[in-house]
């Protein structure tokens, strides 16, 4: 009773505490207010608009104007601020002028979440900027405003983004945490199925090593499907992640990774002798699955051994689908995916009733010598 | 027995008898540096599947197509001949972003009229999505300039002025500490960090938890030394394979190490007493390994997850930020990477403060619930050892 109690908290508690507590943590969706701090040597109404535009933009948050380079220097090497914008002197006068004019922005890249979000919004600002700018100097050589506007920037880039328009961090992890934790719910309960009870289940010899295998495997299955989807249910119905995808498509896919994992865990179950030795040399298998599977790091950015790895782990064939069907209500792999996930696991289910009967016959000559 | 003798001990089990505790001691966070370094080893996203709808067909649209195909971002796979055919290798993820240049593009700009270039980057992943808008914006911003240089000078403008006119103001972007963006520099550390933190909680666990199932072995001893000369070597090699890590990083992957050692010893011993006192308080309720080991990789992705290594603590919930206070890896991994990539922390003396007083606390509870549960075995009389899980060892 206690063993079914810790299972089933396992098998639910977490997928369903993990999509919780990574629910809350991204819910602001992109990193905003990153602390900003500013010199501006120049001090006109011009280097004003420049920094009242970084100031009213809510990726940032000004937090200090500083009058020396130490000071701004400083404010970087403390991480008060994490970006800094640097406007020179004579910077209107030289706009005015038609000199080359030169703005810098700095920022502390050690964490690539400031990094990139200072490196795409500060080039906004300053084209906008610049294109303003230019197209009042073209407006001083008589050109008329709008045709001003056009010479400055001549070509306009119209931006759509399918599947996650407004770029939300939140609508693209949770998906795949959400399967990270249902996957290391299923492999810390189906790697235990036949090992915590292998002796008393060699001796019943009326069952043939298929029915026990599946009568260990489809509790664990379906339970672990029921998981997933309350899970994704949670992300959508609380979190309010979209779900464009048929339900049908998710559950499709949401089963046969369930299944995939739940036949890997037992195989290994089945193979291995001591439940600590299997949960402990199978961690890092486990534990780098997701990271590793191309749900974040594209597989055509991985090098060939990112690539072996992806293809061995059976979350690459599941997270990132599920996030596709979610988001874009289409994904393209989605049979080809399901169909990989239900012959690996087809293929372990073979492999863990294969080990089974062998190690049953190892056990039974022991099993007879204790009862004589 | 003294600490010496239980030193030694506790040494021989390490390296002997129960050589797991050496593996996950030093083979956690190597095993998770070499997966990591060789998967984040190109560093930056490249060559991201790109098609290009040229209606336009003019010398003007195959300069802006050959300024994508410059691109070492960007890999085109296909001109399609359509809108239609277009869509359909963004919809099937043949292609990851798709540019639009319109029939009029050429005749637009030339008459100075302004034209737009429509750029439709799949959003799904948020790593591709970045690369595809920050690469765009790059190549287009020197398209630009070069074009409204061009439409200056047939203005009449002599062609500095006409640049210095039609774009003023020339943006110069510095990134400090990681230059190239690069995620290797960026990720690995912390994931090694990440399964470093773990290995100690697996060896410490088993240690802990294998000497409560033993507790009349060292009654003899005062259990402040029990735990000193337990504890100590764990200690000792968690430090040694920490710098290992380190070594490992720098030699093989040329993640940079800027960071003086004094400092990095100071936070990695810091650290590593509070994780050994945190692993010892847990075991310490654990009826068995198997338990410990479950809490423990349960606990490892939130640990990294809220540490505040990718996702800034700025930008939690209020509730995120108050369990990102209580983990330990929140006050090293990003540390120990400021350390490696800046040469300097600024939180480096307070958070090595705090990690002191959080593990000097939990070993003093560690050591406080393991003199109870002696004393209450002594008073009862009960058995030695506690029940022992029979499917650890069949």
């Amino acid at each position: 009773m206690h063993n079914r109690c810790a299972t089933l908290l396992t098998l639910f508690g977490i997928p369903i505490i993990y999509t919780v507590l990574f629910g809350f943590l991204y819910s602001a969706n992109v990193v905003k207010n990153i602390p900003l701090v500013v010199f501006d040597q120049d001090q006109t109404a011009t280097s004003r608009t420049l920094v009242q535009a970084f100031a009213d933009s809510e990726r940032y948050n000004l937090v200090a104007q500083v009058s020396s380079q130490e000071d701004l220097d400083d404010y970087l090497h403390t991480s008060k601020a994490m970006a800094a914008l640097l406007i020179p002197p004579h910077f209107s006068r030289d706009i005015k002028m038609s000199h080359s004019v030169q703005a810098l922005v700095e920022t502390n890249a050690t964490n690539l979440m400031f990094a990139n979000g200072v490196l795409s919004s500060s080039q906004e600002i300053l084209q906008t900027f610049s294109a303003g700018a230019g197209q009042k100097l073209l407006e001083g050589i008589n050109q008329p405003p709008a045709q001003a506007l056009k010479s400055a920037a001549p070509v306009r880039l119209a931006l759509r983004i399918t599947g996650n328009p407004t770029t939300s961090y939140s609508n693209f992890i949770m998906a795949g945490l959400s399967i990270n934790g249902l996957q290391l719910a299923i492999f810390l309960v189906s790697c235990t199925l036949l090992t915590r009870d292998y002796g008393s289940l060699a001796t019943r010899r009326e069952l043939s090593p298929g029915s026990i295998i599946l009568g260990k495997l489809l509790p664990c299955w379906l339970l672990s499907t029921l998981s997933g989807v309350i899970s994704i249910g949670i992300l959508i119905l609380y979190f309010k992640v979209p779900c464009h995808g048929s339900l049908f498509h998710l559950l499709l896919i949401s089963s046969a990774f369930t299944f995939a994992m739940s036949t890997l865990g037992l195989f290994i179950s089945a193979l291995v002798p001591n439940v600590l030795a299997t949960m402990q040399n199978t961690a890092i298998y486990i534990m780098s699955s997701f990271l590793c599977s191309g749900y974040s790091w594209p597989g055509f950015a991985m090098n060939s051994f990112g690539q072996t790895y992806a293809a061995l782990v059976p979350i690459t064939y599941a997270g990132a689908t599920i996030r596709d069907l979610m988001l874009a209500g289409y994904a393209p792999n989605l049979l080809r995916n399901s169909l990989i996930l239900f012959t690996f696991g087809s293929v372990c289910l073979l492999l863990a009733i294969l080990a089974f009967s062998v190690r049953r016959k190892r056990f039974e000559p022991q099993c007879q010598e204790g009862s004589v | 027995m003294n600490i010496w003798q239980i030193f030694k001990r506790e040494i021989h089990y390490i390296f002997v008898k129960d050589r797991r505790r050496a593996n996950f001691l030093f083979g956690a966070s190597i095993a998770y540096l070499i997966i990591f370094g060789l998967l984040y080893e190109p560093q930056v996203v490249t060559n991201v599947p790109l098609v290009i709808y040229d209606e336009d067909q003019s010398q003007l649209s195959r300069s802006l197509v050959q300024a994508f195909a410059d691109s070492e971002r960007f890999q085109i796979i296909s001109q399609p001949a359509s809108q239609e055919e277009m869509e359909h290798l963004l919809h099937e993820q043949i292609a990851y972003a798709a540019i639009h240049i319109p029939h009029d593009f050429s005749q637009n700009v030339t008459a100075g009229r302004s034209s737009p270039v429509l750029l439709i980057a799949s959003g799904l992943n948020l790593v591709i999505t970045n690369t595809i808008t920050t690469a765009t914006q790059e190549i287009l911003l020197t398209f630009n300039q070069e074009v409204s240089t061009k439409l200056g000078e047939q203005a009449g403008l002599p062609p500095t002025l006409a640049q210095n006119k039609t774009a003023p103001l020339q943006i110069a972007l510095r990134v400090l500490n990681n230059p190239t963006l690069g995620y290797l520099n960026f990720f690995v550390i912390g994931l090694a960090m990440a399964a470093f933190q773990q290995g100690i909680f697996l060896s410490v666990g088993a240690s802990i938890i294998s000497e409560y199932h033993n507790l009349r072995d060292l009654g003899g001893a005062h259990p402040v030394q029990v735990m000193i000369g337990k504890l100590l070597p764990y200690f000792l090699f968690a430090t040694l394979s920490f710098f290992l890590t380190l070594l490992i990083a720098s030699k093989m992957f040329h993640i940079p190490c800027k960071g003086d050692l004094i400092s990095l010893f100071c936070l990695a011993t810091a650290f590593t007493l509070t994780a050994i006192g945190f692993s010892s308080l847990i075991a310490s309720f654990c009826t068995s390994e198997i338990t410990f080991t479950k809490l423990s990789l349960t606990y490892s992705i939130p640990a990294f997850t809220l540490s505040g290594y990718v996702w800034p603590l700025a930008s939690m919930d209020g509730m995120s930020q108050l369990l990102a206070y209580t983990f330990p890896l929140f006050y090293f991994s990003d540390a120990v990477r400021e350390l490696m990539l800046a040469g300097y922390s600024p939180v480096l003396y307070h958070n090595i403060l705090v990690l002191l007083v959080l593990g000097l606390t939990l070993i003093s509870l560690s050591t406080f619930v393991y003199t109870r549960r002696r004393q209450g075995i002594q008073l009862t009389g009960q058995p030695a050892s506690i029940t022992v899980d029979p499917t650890q060892h069949p």
